[in-house]
Order: structure tokens, then sequence, then C-alpha cells
């Protein structure tokens, strides 16, 4: 549900067409691996489908990279509570954390936030593996052990991030155009 | 001990889910620098409290604003309800001595003591007599597994060893609560783990609550919540989830 | 528990940190024992002086004695009669006495008086009595040793002196009761010495007690703010602090009385102001013990706490350190300032130079003030120039920077040095301007002539007697009268009447003539002539009648006469050149001429004379050098106090050494990492000598300023011309250099020791 999450939160700055809402998307995200056509459009379709957007407008000329679209108060909604919503501590997350932070800067919310609440599950989690270890055997110590560093490196890497949130927002945020909300 | 009813009388009676220990907006400079800029944190009886955050965020020295240690400029810290900012130097490590215990870093033990001497120095600085302090003192080392080195100097011991000490010292007076700075930090992986095993099980069952200043988040996974400081501001993680 | 008992048990806290410290531990306790112990035998001994020289002076005034001529209480009376002596150099007091009746007075150390053919010694004179080569002084006192002149007869060990029994002495001249006698006076300027040479031995002792009292400062800190953390209060911190302080200060407490006691017995070998004392007279009066007794803990407990103001503020207080503020000048010249102004005062007054009693404490107070300077001035100093002046190469970065964060303790060590330069300084300015006084150049007379004037019948063969005596080449009798000037002013000149033969052989001259007559002087006289020729005199004999006796004039002196090397002045003259002098009393002196080169000639001359008229002749020779009686005091100050600017000067060193190790040992691991990373150990070793060095050189400077200061000051206070010598200041200020660099080069060894690998592992 990613990538329709990151949509979704670059749809909440403004209506787009599909066609500049990809291109804002291989901007931020897709450097490796730029977003194709194909994968635009069904994720809005699906989108579309759930009542979190909104066709805006049509172009003359039809199809699907001539219509704009908007987000909706549900769409909105789903923003927030996925910004909101912790992530699952596993391995190979910062993706999806390196976009909430992007989007929640675009949006004006703090970033601090999302990585405050990162830190909580993630220490949450750290806290139940300590409690198994402690209370196990020998292999489950050393699974545990595995998890909990690994979760430390994710931590280590939110504190990096926050130290750099400043950075980060210099180079995400567009200077003051009027980006109506 | 008597130390404690005359303190809870200074104060309202704390009641029952009071918190043991709260700091609130406190502020301390160094100098030119500031280190707290209105932080703060409550500690209930009983309960493990981690304190993140980078380094020079000011975390330690919230953590010697609240054992009283230092004197913020500004800001309260009360303790079973009494204000400690306005008490003496001479109050302030009376409170030390009966009701908190400390492991730091480094450099906490006394290096002309022995380690048995070393444990038994907070009891006899209450004017307890030599022979309990001491006998006190070698219980708490046998409990943390070191008995051996009790005759020994802190220079001749292990890191982990010499820690292990600390954190008898520490409880060895029945504190309320054990402030600890860093542990582990000189420790590697498995000492830092017997370490804070032994510290985290030990304060549990005296009843002791731990405030424990790390950067390290598999320290900090011993604590029940964690709060995190940054710039001098203080955080409770429960609070934004 | 409250109350004493509590602060015992936070002293008994400290005193188990000092003595459980480990080797290291020791090593400090046992310097700060030393520095405390040495401090205290000094001290101990400065107490025991005044006891010691006032027994000494009541046993002088108890020997003492003034001589009366009551007639009616003969039976009660001693008679007797001085006779000083002199024996290969050394000064015998010798008293001729007989019992004028069965109630005399009997002599202070006897228990009866010496009978005629007995002599009761001091037990100095009894050993050099019985020395082997003393076969000459056996002579002349050939009398039967009946008695050992007790303690209360003498003034100190090395006492020379004997009490002879005679017969005959005459009537009406005799001792009616002992103890009257005065006791000796020092000069001023002895007691400016001491009392220089006392503070510079004392002053930089109290340094180095304050100094080892905060030996290892810092890791004293560290540990009182471990304690503190625990939750020591402040003044529970400060107790312990105090009783560690305090357990070096008992130790050294005990070490310096034993010191003291020790040493005791060595002072009988060393004379002090002209008198040796008894080692039972050095005991140090009880008011002054006690004080010592209670002060010096004292001190070394405040030197101590007063040290940890810092610290016992903030538990945390070693690893936040604030920048050291600047250090104040106003108050700093105040003391030198004071002292200069004390010292001027007495100037002009005089005082000291007159000898009065009332100049001694400003004296002592302004001495103690300027030197105080040095201390005072020296931190300032330092903290000046090392903020001002740029030091641009590794070596002295290191080295500077080490002393900028902390210039106390580097101050402090070389002030003590800096004290004991500047008293140094200005006591061996003194002792050489008083050198210059006290050091007459010895001039031997070529042909020098003994005088033996005897008192009542001259023994037949005393004249015989001097010529045989090997050396002596000639040996004549003389007639002596005295020469009064008529017009009343009282002055006089002894006339000798000889006949020419004997004269010649006096003079040593080929060619006399009756009628002659020739001028005496002594070589050292200046040549006042009381008399002129042509005068008119009155000659008057024995009986003193100067009433009466022959009228005459002064004859004017043979032409071409050379100054007769006789140790008296007068007029030698032929009968033809004299009146009739038939009816007028001579008084008959025998006259020696002899050979300043032959072996023992004067004792053996004493020898020859004394063992046949023992009490009745007085011999004279001519000696052109006059030893004052400071002479022998000045001698032993000298050695005194040059041998304590020795020893202090070596304890400075070693605390320089100390406090210079302390310096590495604490800066291992800097060290080490710096080695690690690729510094050059000689680098390293560099910036230590820097480190001692930079401090030095600005104490070496303050202490000259101040110690020429003092010395200016000081010469006129006692009265001497105001003269500096370059040289000695040049001396002693390389001599404190050296030592310095010892003391570094001795702190190698451990620089090398703290740069090694091993340097980095964690403790």
């Amino acid at each position: 549900m990613t990538i329709g999450a990151t949509l979704l939160g670059l749809l909440e700055t403004g209506p787009q067409h599909g066609y500049s809402l990809k291109k804002s998307y291989d901007a931020h995200f897709g450097r490796d691996r730029p977003l194709d056509y194909g994968q635009v459009y069904a994720t809005l379709s699906r989108l579309l489908r759930d009542g979190l957007v909104e066709e805006d407008g049509v172009e003359p000329g039809g199809g699907p990279s001539r219509r704009r679209y908007a987000i909706t108060a549900a769409g909105v909604t789903d923003v927030e509570r996925w910004l909101t919503t912790p992530e699952r501590p596993a391995l190979y997350l910062q993706n999806t954390l390196y976009a909430k932070l992007v989007l929640a800067l675009l949006s004006h919310r703090s970033p601090q936030d999302v990585l405050d609440r990162q830190r909580s599950a993630h220490l949450t989690t750290m806290r139940e593996l300590t409690a198994r270890k402690r209370a196990g055997d020998l292999a489950d110590q050393l699974i545990c052990d595995h998890a909990l560093f690994h979760l430390e490196a994710d931590l280590r890497w939110l504190e990096l991030a926050a130290a750099r949130i400043d950075q980060l927002a210099g180079a995400v945020v567009p200077p003051p155009a009027g980006t109506t909300r | 001990m008597t130390g404690r009813t005359v303190l809870a009388a200074d104060g309202e009676a704390p009641a029952a889910d009071t918190p043991l220990l709260v700091g609130e907006g406190l502020h301390k400079s160094f100098g030119a620098t500031p280190a707290l800029c209105g932080a703060g944190l409550a500690v209930r009886a009983g309960e493990l409290v981690a304190v993140m955050g980078p380094s020079g965020s000011g975390k330690s020295t919230l953590l010697h604003c609240l054992a009283g240690i230092v004197r913020p400029e500004a800001g309260t810290v009360r303790f079973r309800g009494v204000d400690l900012v306005a008490r003496s130097d001479t109050e302030r490590s009376a409170l030390r001595r009966r009701e908190f215990g400390f492991v730091f870093q480094f450099g906490q033990l006394v290096p002309e003591l022995t380690c048995l001497q070393n444990v038994a120095l907070p009891l006899r600085l209450g004017h307890v007599r030599r022979r309990a302090a001491e006998r006190a003192a070698r219980e708490w080392l046998d409990r943390l597994g070191v008995a051996d080195v009790a005759d020994a100097r802190p220079g001749q011991t292990s890191g982990g060893q010499s820690q292990r000490v600390a954190v008898a010292r520490a409880l060895v007076n029945d504190p309320s609560v054990v402030f600890a700075d860093e542990p582990t930090g000189a420790l590697d992986s498995v000492n830092g783990e017997l370490v804070m095993n032994l510290l985290s099980d030990a304060a549990r069952a005296s009843g002791a609550a731990v405030v424990i200043v790390t950067h390290d988040a598999r320290v900090a996974a011993y604590a029940d919540r964690e709060i995190v400081v940054r710039d001098g501001r203080s955080r409770d993680l429960e609070s934004v989830a | 528990m409250s109350g004493p008992i509590a602060a015992a048990g936070d002293l008994l806290i400290g005193v188990r940190l000092a003595v459980g410290g480990g080797r290291r531990g020791w090593a400090r306790l046992l310097l700060t024992t030393l520095g405390i112990g040495v401090g205290v035998a000094v001290l101990l001994l400065a107490a025991s002086v005044p006891p010691a020289l006032s027994a000494q002076q009541a046993r002088q005034r108890a020997a003492g004695y003034s001589l009366t001529a009551a007639d009616g209480a003969a039976d009660r009376m001693l008679l007797a009669r001085d006779a000083p002596d002199t024996f290969r150099g050394t000064e015998l007091s010798v008293v001729h006495v007989e019992a004028g009746g069965p109630h005399a007075p009997v002599p202070p150390g006897l228990d009866r008086v010496p009978a005629p053919g007995e002599i009761a010694v001091s037990p100095a004179l009894a050993d050099l009595l019985d020395a082997p080569d003393a076969g000459l002084l056996r002579a002349r006192y050939p009398q039967h040793r009946v008695a050992v002149i007790g303690k209360a007869g003498l003034s100190g060990p090395r006492t020379m002196l004997a009490y002879v029994g005679a017969r005959g002495l005459p009537r009406g001249n005799g001792i009616l009761a002992f103890g009257r006698g005065s006791t000796a006076e020092i000069s001023p300027l002895l007691v400016a010495l001491l009392v220089v040479g006392v503070v510079v031995l004392l002053f930089p002792v109290v340094v180095f007690v304050v100094i080892s009292a905060r030996l290892s400062g810092s890791e004293r800190d560290r540990t009182l703010a471990a304690v503190r953390l625990v939750g020591a209060s402040a003044p529970q911190a400060r107790r312990i602090a105090a009783g560690e302080a305090l357990v070096g200060a008992v130790t050294g407490l005990v070490l310096g009385a034993a010191g003291f006691a020790a040493a005791r017995p060595l002072a009988q070998w060393q004379s002090f102001a002209g008198v040796t004392p008894f080692a039972d007279d050095l005991v140090p009066s009880w008011p002054l013990t006690a004080l010592i007794a209670v002060a010096v803990p004292l001190l070394a407990v405040v030197a101590t706490t007063a040290a940890l103001r810092r610290t016992v503020i903030e538990p945390l207080g070693v690893t936040r350190r604030a920048t050291t503020a600047r250090r104040r000048l106003w108050w700093r010249p105040v003391a030198p300032v004071a002292g200069t102004v004390v010292l001027l005062v007495l100037i002009r007054q005089g005082v000291v130079a007159r000898g009065a009693d009332g100049g001694r404490m400003p004296l002592v107070a302004g001495i103690l003030l300027v030197l105080m300077g040095v201390p005072a001035v020296l931190p300032w100093l330092l903290d000046q120039v090392l903020r001002r002046v740029r030091f641009d190469t590794p070596a002295l970065q290191l080295a500077t920077g080490r002393l900028r964060a902390e210039t106390g303790p580097p101050a402090r060590v070389v002030a003590g040095l800096g004290v004991v330069l500047a008293g140094a300084i200005g006591m061996s300015t003194l002792l050489a301007a008083a050198g210059d006084r006290y050091q007459v150049a010895p001039r031997q007379p070529a042909a020098p002539v003994a005088v033996v004037q005897v008192e009542g019948e001259p023994s037949a063969g005393l004249a015989e007697a001097l010529r045989r005596t090997p050396g002596v080449l000639a040996a004549q009798t003389l007639q002596r009268y005295e020469a009064v000037a008529t017009d009343g002013s009282g002055t006089m000149i002894s006339l000798y009447v000889a006949p020419c033969a004997a004269l010649e052989g006096v003079l040593g001259r080929g060619t006399c003539r009756d009628g002659d007559s020739f001028r005496a002087r002594p070589a050292w006289s200046a040549g006042d002539d009381d008399l002129a020729p042509g005068a008119a005199v009155r000659v008057v004999g024995t009986d003193d009648d100067s009433s009466g006796g022959v009228a005459w004039r002064i004859p004017r002196t043979a032409a071409g006469t050379a100054r007769a090397e006789l140790p008296f002045a007068g007029l030698l003259a032929t009968p033809g050149a004299v009146p009739d002098l038939s009816r007028t009393q001579a008084f008959p002196v025998l006259a020696a001429r002899y050979d300043p080169a032959a072996p023992d000639v004067e004792d053996r001359l004493r020898t020859a004379a004394t063992a046949a008229l023992q009490w009745r002749a007085h011999l004279a020779f001519t000696q052109p050098v006059v030893l004052t009686g400071d002479q022998k005091p000045y001698q032993d100050i000298r050695r005194g106090l040059l041998a304590g600017t020795l020893l202090t000067l070596t304890l400075a060193a070693t605390t320089m050494v100390v406090a210079a190790a302390e310096q590495v040992r604490e800066r291992r691991r800097p060290f080490a990492v710096l080695a690690a990373t690729g510094v050059p150990r000689a680098l390293l070793a560099r910036s230590v000598l820097w480190q001692n060095a930079v401090p030095l050189v600005l104490a070496v400077a303050v202490a000259d300023a101040v110690g020429v200061l003092l010395a200016v000051l000081l010469l006129p206070v006692v009265g001497l011309p105001v003269r500096v010598d370059p040289g000695t200041v040049g001396l002693y200020s390389v001599a404190a250099a050296v030592a310095a660099g010892i003391a570094t080069a001795l702190t190698l060894p451990s620089v090398v020791r703290a740069t090694r690998p091993a340097g980095l592992r964690a403790e």
C-alpha cells in the first residue's frame, strides 16, 4: 500500500495530473526505480474506487493522462492516519520511513512526531525482545540479539535522520509559491 | 529509615499514583552554553525510565538536576512532593545519601578504598557502624556476583567488575531512585548485558525506581518507557504515540 | 548519632583514605611526613635556642664575679687574679684564687677552693691538657689536678676555664660572691644575620609543609568529588579531607620530634654565636612546643581544605571547571612594600645599628614581609607572562597550555625556591660586607718583642730562662716608669729605662749611645703622639704619686729611629737621657725579642714566664691583628647559615622533582596518546622541561630582585655601607637553575615510562 499512500500524500499538497504526479514521485522517491505509468494509473484507479481521490477536471483529449485528480476528505484522513501510525518494526523499512518524512515535510506536519512515534514502536518491540531473551534459552537469546541489533541500527538511522531534518527540509520543501491546502 | 518520613511530612502526602520524582521546566546553562531549556521528567515509584538523546543534548544535566547534584536556574524538582531546588547543599547531600544511588560510566569509585569499603561508604557517611555497614556491603557484592573482589581496589578490577561494584554501592542504602548515566558505556556487550540484567533485577526486587541516561537503544530496552532529550528539551515518547 | 562522634567518624574515613592508597598513597604520605617533619624539627630547634641561650647566660652570670677591694671582710673573700692565656690560638680563661678565710666563696662547679699547688679545670681544658702534643701547656700549669669544673660553672661544653690555687695574692682584691657577671652582647650585625638565616630556613619550610599537604591535589579532588556524589555534605567532605591531612601532619610531627631529639647531641659539635650549647640545654619551652604541636597540623589541614573550595561546591567539580579568574595585582605588593617601609624606618632610626634591643622585632617583621614578596608576586607574574607572550614551538605550546590550565601549583613550588634564593642573596651580601670588617689580613711582625711584666719581685732566673728559650734572640730587663704631663691633662706615657747594651738587644739596633732615647709604637697604632717632644712631665714610679716625681722634658728621639715592634707605646731611654730616678720606685719588665718563625716560640715564652711566676707574670705580644670578640661567632654563623641554605635548597629541589613527577603522572594518558600518534618523545620531554623552566626563570628573576632589595635595605640597617656584588647574585641564580635542571632531569624517566604504549590502556 505504500505507493498508494505516497501518491495520496503527494496529492494532498494539491491536485495534479497523473503525469505530473509520476514526475513528482520520481523526483522525490524514484531515483533507482522510476514509477511506470501503468502502475501510476492502476494505483490512481484504486484510490478513486476507494473514494480517497476524485477527479477534478478533464482536459480535452481524454485518456488517463489528461485527468486531474484531487484528494478527498477521506483521502486526507487516510494520509493523516498513515503518517501518524508507526510501521511495524521490520527490516528494510527505511524507504517507507523516508517517504513519510518527506511527505510530512511537504505537508508542513512535524517530522519529529513521525520519528518519535517510530522510535516508540521500535523500543516497545525491543523491550519485548529483551524480555523474551532473558527468559529464553541460548537459541532464543541469539535470535533475539540478532533482531535487537538490527532494530538498534534502525533507530540509529532514525536519530541521524532527526539530526538532519533541517537539511532535509531545505532540500524537499519547495520555496513558498502559494501551495494551497 | 526515619529520613524518608521526615521528607514526606514536609510536602503534601503523596497519593498512590503521584510520581515519586518530578522535574518540570528545568533551565540550566554552563557559562554561555545552554544545556537545558525547559526539560522535565516524571518518575513513578519502581519504574525504569530511559533518557535518550544525542550527545550534547543535555540528558546528563537533566539527570544531575533531578538528583539534586546541580541546581537549575529555573524550574522545580520535587521528590515526594518536596521541592529540592530550594534546599541547602547539606540537605541535598543528605538526600543523596539516603534516598538515591548512582552508577556512572567512569570514576565514581574511590581508588584508595577497597571495593568493600567503597560499597559501604554511603552507609558510613550516614554514621552507620562499620561492622554493620560492611556486612550489608558484602551481601550486595554477593548478590551481584563480585564477592571475590571485595578486598581488592577498584584499579585492580576489570571494567565489568567495577561497574557491578558501583551498582552494589548504588543499592546498598536501599534507595528510592537509582540514577545511572551511561552505565555500560565503557563495557563490551556481554558485560554490559550482565550489568543491565543485574541492575534492573535488583532495582525491581528492592522497589527502587531507575532513571537511566543512555544513547544505546538496547540499554533503553530494559526500561518501561523512554523520554528523548533534544537541544535541552525533553519529550516523553508515551505522550507522542 | 551526631556532633563530635559523627565528626570523628568523618575524620576516620579521611584517615582510612590517607593510609589505604596503596603504593602511591604511601609515597605521598611519606613525602608529606618528610616535609612536615623537617619543618617541625627546625621549628623545635628554633624554639629551644632561647632557653639554651638563657641557661647559658644564667651560668655565665653565676660564674661571673666582680673584684672588690673590701678590706674588712678578708676572711669572707676569695682573693683572685685573672690571668687569661692563649695556647696555640685557643683562648683560655685562667683565674688564680686563694681563699682569704674559711668563709670564702667557692667558685661554682667546684666543691672547694683549690689550695696552692692545685688546679681545677673544665672538661674541655682537661682534654686539651691531656693531648699528647700539649707538653708546653702542661709545663705551664704543673699544678696537681684536683677537680673538674662541673656544668654549673661552665657556659658551654667547650669552655676553657681553670681555677689555679695560688699563694701570696695581694690582699684587698677579691671576690665576695659569685653571680655578678655580665653577659656578652651579640653585635647587631650578627643578630641581623641570624634573623635572615632563620627566616630563610623556616619560611620555605612552611611553604613546603603547605605544598606537601597539597600534593596530588587533583587526585584528591576526584576522590572527594566521588565521595560528595555519594552523599557527603560539604562540611563532611571537608572533615574527610582534614582527616587525610592530619595523618601526614601527625606522622610529620612524630618524625620531626624524633629528628630533633636525634640531632640534639650533634649540637655539641657546632658552636653557635660563640658559645656551644649543652645538649641538655636545648629543650624547647613548653608553650612553644605546644604551639608547634598544634600549629603544624592546623597549617597542614588548612592548606588542604583551602584548596577544596571549588570541588566542594560541585560534586562534579572535576568535569566542569570554569576558567580561572584573572589574578588580581593590587594586594600582592603590599607585603614587600610594608617590609621595605619597616626597614627604611629602622635605617632612619639607627636602632639596630646601635645594638639596642627594641629593633629586633621590627627587623624580623621587616625581613619576613619583604621575603613574602616572592610568593605573593610570582603567581601573578606567571599569569601575565602566559597571557601576553606568544609561545610558538610545539613543545612550548604544550608546556604553556598545561601551565595556563593551572597556574597555582607550579608557582607555589618555585616560590619556595625563590624565597630561599632571595634570602640567600640577602644573607651572603651581608656576610660579604661583614667579612670585610672581620677579616683583617694578619701581618706578621718581622722582629717582634714580647714583654713580661712581673708583679712583686722578679724571679731571679727569669731573664736567663727567657734567653734560653729556643727562638728568643735577646732578653733584657728594663725599668718602667710613667711620665705624666704636668699641664693637668692627665696624659701619660710609659718610660722604659735601660743601659744601651740592653736597649740594643731589645731593639735589635747596633748603634746606641748613652743619652739616646727612642719611641716605641705598636705596629697597629696610628701614631698619635699624645706627648710631643719638649712637653713637661713628671716621672713617677710604682708608688703612683703624680704629685711627686721627678721633673723632665720629653726629649727628641734619636734620629732615624725605626719603629720598634713593641707591644706597647712608650719611650725607651738610656740612663743618660733621664734625670736621676734613684729614689723613684721602678717597675721591672723583661723584654724578649724573638724570631716569629721559630716553632711555638710564643707558647714557649708563655710557658717560660708562667711556669715560673704563675699569676704574677703578664705577657704582651705584638699582635697586628686584633680579633674582636665577634670573630669566632661570625665564622660559626657563616658556616651554620650556609649549611642551612644548602639544605633548604636541596629540599626545594626535591619538592620540584616531586611536583614535576606528579605532573607527568597526571598526564600520562595524554602523553601516551601523543607518543602513539607520532609525537617524538624528545618533544614531550622538552615540554616537561619548559613546564618547569618557565616558572623557574620567573622565580629566579623575582628572587634576584627581592634578594637585592633585601640586601640593599639590610646593610644600612646594621650600619654597613651599601654594596651589592653581582657575582654573588649570578652564582646563586645559576645554582638554583642547575638544581632545577637536575630536578627536571630526574623526572625524565617518568616521562619515558608514561609514553610507553602500555600507557594507552584504560585503567
